[in-house]
């Protein structure tokens, strides 16, 4: 049977007129560039038809899957979902690809006309192009559903529940399309190749099948969001596997980042390696820190499960920040037995500096009648490590590791991380313990 | 049966609810009553598994809302005083993406969504896009969305807010019937007449906590109620003859006037009212003597009705 969501955005979406209107447009729009270039310049009207494409499913697209979701809290119509039995994967199918059918439909014009003017070029449809386009268009629709959803429909300020996409989901998707953009004419060249893991592979084979893989993480991503808002059970597990599918993905370019440290150390290729997945470890655990639910209510949800030894259930209700801190810790670990010249404490520090400045978000959550936590986070964020630094240029080390005494370093950022713990710990026996 | 015990519920600048702990029987009308800001709203989402409460629990059937919110959903109909519709749908449209929602099915989807909108009296407007109803019809559409799956319980915030008098009626006929088919229903309203017109029960709730929970005169279970006979003659052997009677207690008379505790539903009570005439009582009058929600409520409060 078909997902009930999905049948009510076919019914609100579908029209003869809209039906018979999408071409009609399009067949316009290509006429209007043919007449701009000789008759016969197939091969810009294939290329139009690609862009075409990408713009009326990413950009369209994504302004329509967002709108899926800032509808619901502007209708007030969220509670009817989440009392519904949709499972998480029903409603993600619904949204995302009911309220973007008519995208998807003159998408489908688009990438028609494109493979019938490839072929009066006399030339073979390229599988690359076409995977590249088509995932691209469910990252960036998915991408920005997902964005939409970091804040839950019924708690979404009423000034942000009538703007379909904000402007930080707008300049996400302009960075998106410029850097494809701008690979554009790197991925033109077949001779263009990336070197990931010491293999030279060609460049639109490895984007094209890296974004098969991460429009279905995107996909993923929703399902697992949607779970988190139906208050369906779920694990910390899927979300990690994420985790270890991005360490293992970008200590691929690890070289890249050989390249910055420019050491002159003899380090091994497999320490590069980890400690590239240890530093993505690490932003991914500080990112999910900021973004995750912090209220007193889930963290005594978390520990109550763990009080009466119901392992299954505190595992359901581990903060994912806390749980990415697993593979953080196991790449840590691997980068220091790997690495024999660079100091463990150095390698050590940001795990520390993690814990402190997250530690420090909880106390901001956990204050009775707070209003803004996660701003009065982001100016702590900018007064640490932005301009008490530049200000105290002297007193530089008291915010950034040493790299001439990073044991000692290591020690100063403890015994801050110690006096955060002990403040939030004072902090929760006197507000909510009770 | 519903449960809750001990449910707190805090704001980041308030505590809601403070150890809320109470029990609903099935097939159930309790008004849940008390001044703006009682807590009545966060204790409905709470019981409707939206919200999760600081500390305490809420078993539906034995269905804890806080291990397993999923599956109470399964159990409940919530509308919430701030509902929506989606505004371009009709209504059989709305009717049939909830009963699809809801995983009813296939067979059973047409039939339902008849009998719901013939219960709610929108059967002759099913092709009318709900964005264009009035403030009563939408609310009956919303209504309708709650019951679609025939929940055990029905949670309703405020659902006479904005109604005409005849659809506040209408809204009362219709709660007797589903409670009449076993469903429990909990209402907020601060429409107290109208409440007594079909609460079987009062929970009044003041500052986050519960400040009474009592069964009223329009209990339909076997629970004890007052009785009022009133004689056409004075008959000083009336007392004994009542007392004699199963089911009856604490009978006191005042001149022509009897009152009397009475256990028994309404089968019983047609019983007591035969047994009655037979003994050769004059019998003029025969009711039961509903309490008045918004005295109880006044002198709960402490202030004179």
């Amino acid at each position: 049977m078909m997902s009930a969501e999905l049948r009510r955005n076919l019914w609100l979406e579908i029209s003869q007129t809209r039906l018979a209107a999408i071409p009609l447009l399009l067949a316009l729009i290509f006429w209007g560039l043919s007449s701009m270039r000789e008759p016969d310049d197939y091969q810009f009207l294939s290329g139009a038809a690609l862009v075409l494409f990408t713009l009326i499913c990413s950009l369209w697209g994504a302004h329509l899957a967002s709108s899926s979701i800032t509808e619901e809290a502007q209708a007030q119509t969220w509670d009817w979902q989440r009392l519904s039995s949709q499972s998480p994967a029903e409603l993600m199918v619904g949204k995302l690809f009911g309220s973007t059918v008519l995208a998807w439909y003159g998408g489908a014009w688009c990438l028609a006309a494109h493979l019938a003017l490839t072929v009066l070029t006399r030339q073979l449809p390229s599988a690359n192009w076409l995977c590249l386009s088509i995932a691209s268009a469910v990252i960036i629709q998915a991408g920005s559903m997902l964005l939409t959803l970091s804040t839950p429909p019924d708690q979404r300020p009423v000034h942000q529940q009538k703007r379909g996409m904000s402007a930080l989901r707008l300049l996400i998707i302009i960075i998106v399309l410029q850097s494809i953009g701008g690979l554009g004419s790197k991925l033109a060249n077949s001779n263009s190749t990336v070197q990931w893991y010491g293999a030279d592979i060609q460049l639109l084979t490895f984007v094209a099948v890296s974004s098969i893989f991460w429009a279905a993480w995107a996909l993923f991503g929703c399902v697992q969001r949607l779970s988190t808002l139906l208050r369906c059970p779920t694990t910390p597990a899927p979300w990690l596997i994420f985790v270890v599918w991005c360490m293992f993905y970008f200590a691929g370019f690890t070289h890249v980042f050989a390249d910055i440290i420019n050491s002159k150390e003899a380090i091994s290729g497999a320490a590069y390696y980890c400690i590239t997945a240890y530093i993505v470890a690490l932003v991914l655990a500080l990112t999910l820190a900021l973004q995750e639910d912090q209220s007193p209510v889930s963290w005594r949800m978390w520990l109550t499960a763990l009080r009466n030894r119901h392992y299954p259930l505190a595992w359901q209700r581990t903060p994912r920040w806390i749980a990415t801190l697993i593979p953080v810790f196991i790449a840590l670990c691997f980068a220091i037995f790997e690495t024999t010249t660079t100091s463990p404490w150095l390698l050590s520090t940001p795990l520390v500096l993690l814990l402190r400045d997250a530690v420090i978000l909880y106390c901001l959550y956990w204050t009775p009648g707070r209003t803004r936590p996660q701003l009065a986070f982001s100016i702590y964020l900018l007064l640490v490590y932005l301009l008490l630094p530049y200000l105290l240029s002297p007193l530089k080390l008291l915010f950034y590791p040493s790299m001439e005494n990073p044991a000692l370093s290591l020690m100063g950022f403890g015994i801050e991380a110690v006096l955060a713990i002990a403040f939030c710990n004072y902090r929760w026996k006197t507000f909510y313990a009770n | 049966m519903i449960e809750v015990s001990n449910l707190s519920y805090r704001y980041a600048t308030q505590q809601a609810l403070r150890n809320v702990s109470f029990l609903l029987e099935p097939a159930t009308i309790t008004a849940l009553v008390g001044p703006n800001g009682a807590g009545k709203s966060t204790l409905l989402r709470c019981m409707a598994a939206l919200d999760n409460p600081f500390a305490g629990s809420i078993k539906l059937w034995g269905c804890d809302t806080h291990e397993n919110p999923r599956a109470c959903h399964q159990l409940l109909g919530f509308l919430s005083d701030q509902f929506g519709l989606y505004d371009d749908l009709t209504i059989e449209q709305s009717l049939g993406y909830m009963a699809m929602a809801h995983h009813l099915p296939q067979h059973s989807l047409q039939p339902r969504v008849e009998l719901v909108s013939r219960q709610l009296g929108l059967s002759d407007r099913m092709q009318q896009k709900t964005g264009e109803l009035s403030r009563g019809l939408r609310q009956r559409v919303a209504i309708a969305q709650a019951i679609m799956h025939h929940p055990k319980l029905l949670l309703l915030d405020e659902p006479a807010s904005g109604l005409d008098p005849e659809a506040r009626h209408e809204l009362s006929n219709l709660l007797k019937v589903l409670c009449n088919e076993g469903m429990t229903i909990v209402v907020s309203s601060h429409i107290l007449a109208e409440l007594a017109d079909y609460s079987t029960h009062m929970l009044v709730l003041r500052e986050g906590v519960v400040r009474s929970h009592q069964a009223l005169g329009n209990n339909r279970s076997t629970h004890a109620q007052q009785m009022q006979l009133s004689l056409s003659r004075h008959m000083p052997e009336a007392a004994h003859m009542l007392s004699a009677q199963t089911g009856v207690s604490g009978v006191h008379i005042d001149g022509q006037s009897c009152q009397f505790t009475f256990s028994g539903d309404v089968v019983d009570q047609s019983r007591l009212l035969a047994a009655l005439i037979a003994a050769g009582l004059p019998i003029a009058e025969f009711t039961a003597i509903k309490s008045n929600l918004q005295d109880l409520y006044l002198a709960d409060s402490g202030r004179p009705s």
